[in-house]
This record gives C-alpha cells, structure tokens and sequence, in this order.
C-alpha cells in the first residue's frame, strides 16, 4: 500500500513540480559549487578525479593541476540526479582483478635468466565498475574494437538496458537515489585510469 | 492448443508488465531522489546571479593559480614518464622506470613490501651528486642474504647513477644501471631515469620543487 502511494505521490509530484533545472541561477549555482569543491580538495596532497561529463572529458588532478586528461567518447547517465559533492572512490571492481606478484627470496641470484615480473598497466582491466559514496555507480567500458569488444559492448548495453529502469524504479519506491553512469574511454586510457584510481581516493561527478 | 492460447496470454500479460514497469523505471527513475546539499541549495540561491557570476570567476582564478608558475615535476607511474613542467608548458619529458608493483615477504616475520611508487604530491628534499646507496633490510631479504649487523657494509656506491634527488620515505629520483629496462615497472618505487634525463631534471629541479605522482 505504501509503495502505491508513493507511486501515486511521485507522479503528482512530477506533474505539478516547477522545473528549476535548466535555468541561468541553476546554471553558475552548479559551477560555483564545483569550483568550491575541487578547491576543497586541492588543499590536500592526494590525487583526485573529476568526471567532466559535460565537457566529455576525465581529470586526474592533484592541487588543482591537470595531471592527466582523457577524453570521454561516449556516456549514458541513468537515475538521479548527482549533487556536486567530492564523493570517496569506495570501490573499483572488475571480473578479473590483476594480480600482484610475488618475489621469491633469493631467486634473482639464483636463476640466471630470472627477469622481472612487472605490475604494469598493460595488465590492467579495461572494463570495471567504480563504486562511490552514496551508491553512484560508473561503469568504464572501452570503445568498441573488433568482434569480441563489439559483441562484448553490446551484451552489456543490452543488459543495462533492461535492467537499469526496473533498478530505478525499486529505488524509487525505496526512497533512496540511484545513479548509474556508463563511460566509454580509449582502451588505453580506460586501463591507464584503472591504474591511477585508487579506493578512498575523491572524485567529483559534474553532469550535464 | 488450450494450453498454447493461456500460453500466450500470460506470455503478453507478463511482456505488458515488463514494459510498464519499463517505462516506470524510465519516467522517473530519472527525476529520482536527488543527493541532495539543501543547506548549500539554499545558500547559493540567495546569492544574486551578478554576484554569482562574480564569485565563480573568482573561484576559477583562485583554481588556475594553483598551477606553479615555477619548474615542477609530474611522474605518469603507469606509463612510465616523467614530465619537467612549468605552469602548463612541458619543458622536458623522459621515459623512466617505476614501481613494479610486487610483493616481497619477510620469510623471518611479518614484515611485508609492496613497491609501489607513492602517489600524491611531494617536493624535492635533498640532492645529491654520485649517491650511495643505503641497501635497506629488504634489499637483503630479495637477495637472500643475511641482513649485515655493520652498517657499513650496506653501502653500495655506483648503482644510482650519476644524482639523486630524495622526495622523502627513502624514495628518491636517481639514475639506473638498467637502462634498457627504463619505460617498464621494475623499480622497487624509486624514480629510475636515464643518464641524459637525469641531469637535465637535477639541473632544473631545486630543493622544494613539487612532485606530483599518479
């Protein structure tokens, strides 16, 4: 009965609800927070991330100085609408995590041919889900190359496509926001941000 | 073909309630429950737009100018480069070698070594010509030596290269024996740069200049 009422409540709230978003105010009100928060976060020495979906592109900063950018090629946003807030990287996960190796004492004496193992960005996943605070959720996929990729690529999308509004929706009647952000990077660039992305780090969202 | 018919029906019944619940999802799913800041909301909105506008130029200079207008160091740990910069010019880039990332145990204890290169921002602290190197306990254990009791004989002259620029924690920027190795993760989260390089970076490179490392 509550989740119908809520229903109910949601589409009243739809129809008769001014729309406030797309006006100038909303406009600089947004810019402004953004400048406040990435501020916020230069004034400590950690690296953070700012996901510019409206400019296409993916920062890795540290004090306000670009360190690296990767340009977005594509992305669908499903859900609410994400607040201008540094949010904390809880988790990046992938199918297959890349493993770490581990040395044997000893063994570069040893063994002649011993060579090093490396832990190398080559070895890292190009596609995987970064999970931050408050249950937003980005999934970075690389840009079609191939059959496998492109067959791959459009199973997921399918999926998501199924799955995302039925998601939505249980949110919806849960009371509680959801937002889903699917990415498209380089390859290289999607395995090279996997690299850099480190859990607790702060990333910031700004959407279009 | 009774039991097709009620089949189908309930095949249709079911495909029209994915749909709606379809379109539900997509209809408000995306004016769902924002995350909300109403405290900032309510803040911003009693700023008028003028001053708003004039706040955020603000910001944004207040932004740019946290770009050093002088030499820094910018280290890309996955592809292996290192980048002299100065505001956002890049003066000098070189390929190098950092961290490979592995696991050394302890097999005497707990102790335990990622060599990871950190990340974040750091400065130079110290600079040096023709360093030694000071082999710590876990050079030994790699090696399979016994951790010498005399500290003099974890000396060893001629593997850093020509300089060396320490950014703290005994992490330093410093040349390589292994320079074929350079553009590869095989340091144990030193900096190795090639020889050219490495004097054109301590050159620049002053007590105090940042490093930014990602």
């Amino acid at each position: 009965m509550i989740i119908i009422l809520r229903l109910i409540f949601f589409f009243i709230a739809l129809i008769a609800g001014p729309a406030f978003a797309g006006d100038d105010k909303e406009i600089y009100i947004r810019e402004s927070r953004l400048l406040e928060e990435e501020l916020k976060l230069s004034r400590k020495p950690d690296i953070y991330f700012i996901f510019n979906l409206k400019g296409k592109m993916v920062y890795i900063k540290s004090r306000g100085i670009s360190l690296k950018e990767l340009p977005i090629k594509d992305f669908n946003f499903w859900g609410s609408p994400v607040s201008v807030s540094a949010y904390r990287v809880r988790e990046k996960s992938t199918f297959i995590e890349p493993e770490r190796e581990m040395i044997k004492p000893g063994e570069s004496k040893k063994n002649e041919k011993y060579k090093v193992d490396a832990f190398e960005v080559t070895d890292m996943p190009s596609r995987y889900t970064v999970i931050l605070d408050g249950g937003i959720a980005i999934y970075i996929k690389p840009l079609t190359e191939g059959i496998f990729s492109g067959i791959s690529n459009f199973s997921f999308s399918s999926v998501r496509f199924l799955t995302r509004p039925i998601l939505m929706l249980w949110n919806v009647l849960k009371g509680k926001p959801y937002t889903a952000i699917d990415i498209v990077l380089d390859k290289n660039d999607a395995m090279a941000f996997y690299w850099s992305l480190s859990e607790n780090s702060n990333a910031i969202v700004n959407t279009p | 073909m009774f039991k097709t018919g009620i089949f189908l029906k309930i095949f249709i019944i079911l495909f029209i309630m994915f749909l709606t619940l379809e379109s539900a999802g997509y209809y408000i799913g995306n004016r769902n429950i924002p995350y909300s800041d109403k405290a900032a909301e309510t803040k911003y909105r009693k700023i008028s737009l003028d001053a708003l506008k004039a706040r955020n130029s603000v910001l944004r200079q207040k932004l740019k100018n946290l770009t050093p207008d002088r030499i820094y160091i910018v280290i890309d740990t996955g592809m292996n480069k290192l980048y002299l910069k100065k505001g956002s010019a890049v003066i000098h880039e070189a390929v190098i070698s950092c961290g490979s990332g592995n696991i050394l145990k302890d097999p005497s204890g707990n102790r335990q070594w990622v060599f990871d290169t950190p990340t974040g921002e750091y400065m130079v602290k110290s600079k040096s010509i023709a360093p030694a190197w000071t082999k710590p306990d876990w050079a030994f254990i790699e090696e399979g030596e016994e951790i010498p009791k005399d500290p003099r004989k974890r000396i060893e002259k001629g593997v850093l290269g020509e300089y060396a620029l320490g950014f703290g924690n005994g992490y330093f920027i410093h040349g390589t024996l292994y320079t074929r190795m350079l553009g590869r993760n095989v340091s144990h989260g030193c900096i190795r740069v090639g020889d050219k390089d490495l004097k054109t970076v301590f050159t620049a490179a002053g007590i105090g200049t940042r490093i930014y490392i990602f």
